[in-house]
């Protein structure tokens, strides 16, 4: 290359590499001076009102776009939903779409005892039972609970996403195609850097601020400095991942030496929820940059990390919790009972060790609204990084937080009921389906002795109902007797 | 120009390293390979038709049992065997779980493939006409009767129904009680339809066990979607 063409190169070179960095300035300063002043510049907010107008266009455009395909074809009866859908109407078209009407899966088994007619005869009511297994059989084929709560909710319209593949999007019309390219283009070459610079700048500032604080002497002062690092770090990775967070009920803000139970759908609830006031996590030690990250933290606030092998050993794991909780300048401990990522349709199964260490529980429902990204991390399908993609490649991530009032374990309940009571709280506050499943189920099969206990059941119902009825045939005869006398 | 290749393109390899670097492993779902995925695919389109027509679910139906039947088939076999129907929890809850299980299965191989699979499961259809109805009513009594005759010789017994009794209430039921039950079932089968002999009331067939029962509510209780 000649002198002329260096020359050029470097003077392009130049210029790119200073327009990149004044970027990245002009992004940090944008962030990080509202994180640190806890106010928020409103740009998120008017972003979704934005993405509200534009959803609703579309799926108003793809209805009539069905209804015009379905009049020429004219094989089935056009539909005429023509209604302008508000925030409301929206809101329902997410909840969650079962293909089965379920009434009859095997935890309706009380069901049996109520509705089977008991006036019929003892052998059709028996036919009834064999019918009532069969058919709840065959819808366990068909639709299994547990494994749909591990599936992205599906959203009854598109948002502009080619990854919620509700809508064959192949059969879109030009208008929509150019608006999907718009669409892709802003996602991608435009907020995905944006966010992924935030993201730097939130991890440096987490390494220079955490290290500092650890070094600070004075106690109360350091407690002062730490509770202002964290919650600065977090409201910057909010911002990092477009995420708006509205906080319900912020007078039941969980306090310092309690547990704060909620349920899980990825890992960011743990930013979800920390954008408020600082937790103290208590996880599965990982490896990798997520390991890095724990480790960062753990530099000047109390956190709890296990092994998952450490796990199985409850004492130690009750007794640290129990240590935790009892000195009240540890910041609340973060539980997520369910053991797993769910898909935020549904609250499974609480595992009862996080409710026998403590009596004072702060239930928190967080949902996620899925028409602006798909917030739920089904581990098995994605790595970590692949997800963070995802993520910072959807629209936003708009999430849901109600505080619930404290609860406390009454006098003689036990462990395992008061994780139930705490977990159907949080289905009703969060509009979730309460699911009896245990969430370790994706992984592991159903125990024997539950069958053996279910078939004790039915012998026992027959029981009944022989009971049952020789009594109404005794008060038949006597009413007869009666009636003759 | 060049400058700005270079930098790309170690952007985009620093990008997929990364991207490997997170990867969970997937020992609890093996990951298909993209050729496995694509031969499953062409069977697909090659039965669906037959499908559809033997069983008359509409296409978007079929879609979708098909995709429940890969995700139920997880080593790719192309049928299904009694492992993969026992990896569904609700089903190994179910006191006649393997009854149901035994209905997919043929009786020589052991395997169900989607054709049969959709067959099974195209008696529990909703039907679209009268005519339509009854057959699948036929249909769906046939399939309890096959279900209730445990050595499968055409007739129910009272032997048959002890057994099938036994078996979904555990064995400390009383047995004298599912005798009687059972005695009853067949008695009232065999004077409904109007066959007074009293010479044989050990076996019971079709016929009198469909005129046992109310046909709407076998409709409307075996019936999904």
């Amino acid at each position: 290359m000649t002198d002329d063409q260096w020359d050029t190169l470097l003077f392009w070179m130049e210029i790119w590499i200073k327009s990149v960095l004044w970027y990245c300035l002009i992004i940090s300063l944008l962030s990080l001076v509202p994180a640190i002043l806890g106010k928020e510049l409103g740009f998120r907010r008017k972003y979704i009102d934005a993405l509200y107008l534009i959803f609703n266009w579309a799926t108003q455009h793809m209805i009539d776009d069905k209804t015009t395909k379905l009049e020429e074809n004219s094989n089935e009866a056009p539909r005429t939903k023509k209604r302008l859908i508000t925030k409301e109407a929206m809101d329902e078209l997410t909840s969650p779409e079962t293909i089965i009407d379920r009434n009859r899966s095997i935890s309706q088994l009380g069901r049996l005892r109520r509705e089977s007619v008991l006036e019929r005869p003892d052998h059709v009511q028996i036919v009834e039972d064999v019918v009532f297994f069969l058919s709840s059989g065959i819808e366990a084929i068909v639709e299994d609970e547990v494994t749909q709560c591990f599936h992205s909710q599906q959203i009854r319209g598109w948002n502009l996403l080619a990854r919620t593949n509700n809508y064959s999007f192949m059969n879109l019309g030009l208008r929509m195609s150019i608006v999907w390219i718009g669409g892709f283009a802003w996602r991608w070459m435009i907020i995905f850097p944006w966010r992924l610079v935030v993201c730097i700048v939130g991890c440096l500032w987490m390494m220079i601020t955490m290290s500092i604080v650890s070094v600070i002497g004075h106690h109360s002062m350091r407690l002062k400095a730490a509770y202002w690092a964290n919650i600065v770090t977090y409201r910057i990775y909010t911002r990092a991942l477009g995420a708006v967070v509205n906080y319900h009920a912020v007078e039941n803000l969980p306090m310092n030496g309690s547990v704060c139970v909620a349920n899980h759908t990825t890992i960011l609830d743990v930013i979800t929820l920390s954008n408020h006031r600082p937790y103290a996590l208590i996880g599965q030690s990982h490896g990798g940059a997520l390991g890095w990250w724990q480790k960062r933290l753990a530099r000047c606030t109390k956190h709890i990390w296990f092994e998952r092998t450490e796990l199985r050993d409850r004492q130690i794991v009750t007794n640290k919790l129990r240590e935790h909780c009892a000195d009240s300048d540890n910041y609340p401990l973060l539980i997520f009972p369910e053991g797993t990522c769910v898909n935020n349709t549904s609250v499974l199964q609480f595992k009862k060790g996080s409710f026998e260490a403590c009596d004072r529980v702060y239930p928190v429902a967080i949902k996620y609204n899925p028409w602006f990204g798909d917030a739920y991390w089904n581990s098995s399908q994605y790595g970590m990084m692949h997800y963070l993609m995802r993520v910072f490649t959807s629209w936003a991530i708009v999430a849901d937080v109600y505080y619930l009032p404290v609860m406390h374990r009454r006098f003689s309940e036990s462990p395992i009921n008061f994780a139930n009571r705490c977990k159907s709280e949080i289905a009703q506050a969060g509009g979730l389906v309460d699911r009896i499943w245990d969430g370790q189920l994706k992984r592991t099969r159903v125990k024997q002795g539950q069958k053996d206990e279910i078939k004790e059941d039915l012998a026992k119902i027959l029981d009944d109902r022989l009971v049952y009825k020789r009594k109404l045939d005794k008060k038949n005869s006597y009413l007869s007797s009666e009636e003759e006398s | 120009m060049i400058f700005e290749v270079l930098c790309l393109f170690i952007c985009v390899t620093a990008l997929t390293g990364l991207l490997n670097i997170g990867r969970r492993s997937s020992r609890y779902f093996p990951k298909t390979s993209l050729s496995d995925r694509n031969i499953y695919n062409s069977y697909y389109e090659r039965i669906k038709n037959s499908v559809i027509e033997a069983t008359g679910f509409s296409p978007k139906d079929i879609d979708y049992l098909f995709r429940r039947f890969v995700s139920l088939d997880q080593s790719n076999k192309r049928y299904l065997d009694t492992m993969d129907f026992h990896g569904i929890s609700g089903l190994c809850q179910n006191v006649l779980g393997e009854q149901v299980i035994e209905m997919f299965l043929h009786t020589e191989t052991g395997h169900c493939d989607f054709m049969h699979f959709c067959k099974v499961l195209a008696t529990f259809r909703k039907s679209r006409n009268e005519e339509e109805k009854k057959q699948l009513i036929q249909k769906k009594i046939e399939l309890i009767y096959e279900m209730f005759d445990v050595n499968s010789d055409g007739k129910i017994t009272r032997e048959d129904i002890v057994i099938l009794l036994r078996h979904m209430m555990g064995e400390k039921v009383c047995i004298t009680t599912i005798n009687s039950i059972a005695q009853r079932m067949i008695y009232e089968g065999k004077t409904r339809k109007g066959n007074h002999t009293f010479d044989d009331f050990t076996s019971m067939n079709i016929e009198q066990f469909t005129s046992l029962l109310d046909k709407e509510y076998v409709y409307t209780h075996m019936s999904i979607k």
